[in-house]
């Protein structure tokens, strides 16, 4: 375990991740919520890529969410406080973030290129 | 601010941190390909259908996503200096953390938002009309 002492401007910074990514992460969920219905408005049929999109966008969101709410508790901590459980968190939601920027493009070239080969 | 002795676990993060933003940076090299792709033809099946011809908001669409991974990349090599016994960069890791996650906030409301579904629902309605 890494066991540190936040200076003043490193809790600051570290609470303003924190707000970021809470914030980030409602954001997911309220725009998975607008995904599904502008699919739904959109195609007027159920959707399953926009309901799909949909889950992904508010199951990172959610992680997001509660990895901020962590972050923001050690922020707040005035002791020492270990990185690695945090960092973990983050960790995995960086390996999301990653996976939700390829995964919807990948599946739009797969089916360009079904159209062109199928 | 003392590191441990050994900080193996934060090494470790600083390394799933890279691989993590290089993952983003190659997942927005796909994105731009596709959505410029889609925009140089029309008939190109996407998931941002509308969106394409736009070229604005293509700049839009891809430029939060490159802003959000280099600071990743960033924050990845001030973690390693941290570990190395540099007790300011954890600071610098924090900030560019911080920064990332703020054009994650932006990717969020521009690439997925209610804009997209508006026109989504304006494609609709116009399509409706010509009809």
């Amino acid at each position: 375990m890494v066991a540190v002492t936040l200076g003043d401007r490193e809790r600051r910074l570290a609470r303003r991740c924190a707000r970021r990514a809470v914030i980030a992460g409602v954001v997911y969920i309220v725009t998975s919520v607008c995904w599904f219905v502008g699919g739904y408005l959109a195609g007027g049929f159920f959707n399953p890529f926009a309901l799909l999109s949909s889950m992904v966008l508010g199951g990172l969101g959610i992680m997001l969410g509660r990895a901020g709410l962590e972050l923001l508790e050690l922020g707040r901590q005035q002791s020492q406080v270990e990185l690695e459980p945090i960092g973990v968190v983050l960790a995995r939601i960086q390996a999301v973030r990653a996976a939700l920027a390829s995964v919807p493009f990948a599946v739009a070239f797969a089916w360009m290129l079904w159209d062109l080969f199928g | 601010m003392e590191p441990n002795p050994s900080p193996d676990a934060l090494a470790t993060l600083a390394q799933r941190m890279r691989i993590t933003g290089i993952a983003q940076l190659l997942g927005t090299l796909l994105t731009a390909i596709i959505l410029i792709g889609g925009a140089v033809n029309s008939e190109m099946p996407t998931p941002l259908p509308l969106i394409l011809p736009l070229s604005p908001f293509l700049v839009l669409a891809i430029l939060p996503l490159l802003l959000q991974a280099v600071p990743m990349l960033r924050a990845s090599t001030a973690l390693r200096s941290f570990t190395e016994g540099d007790r300011g960069a954890l600071e610098l890791a924090f900030g560019r953390l911080g920064r990332s996650l703020g054009f994650e906030v932006w990717v969020a409301a521009m690439m997925w938002s209610p804009l997209a579904v508006a026109l989504w629902f304006f494609e609709f309605t116009f399509s409706v009309l010509l009809w």
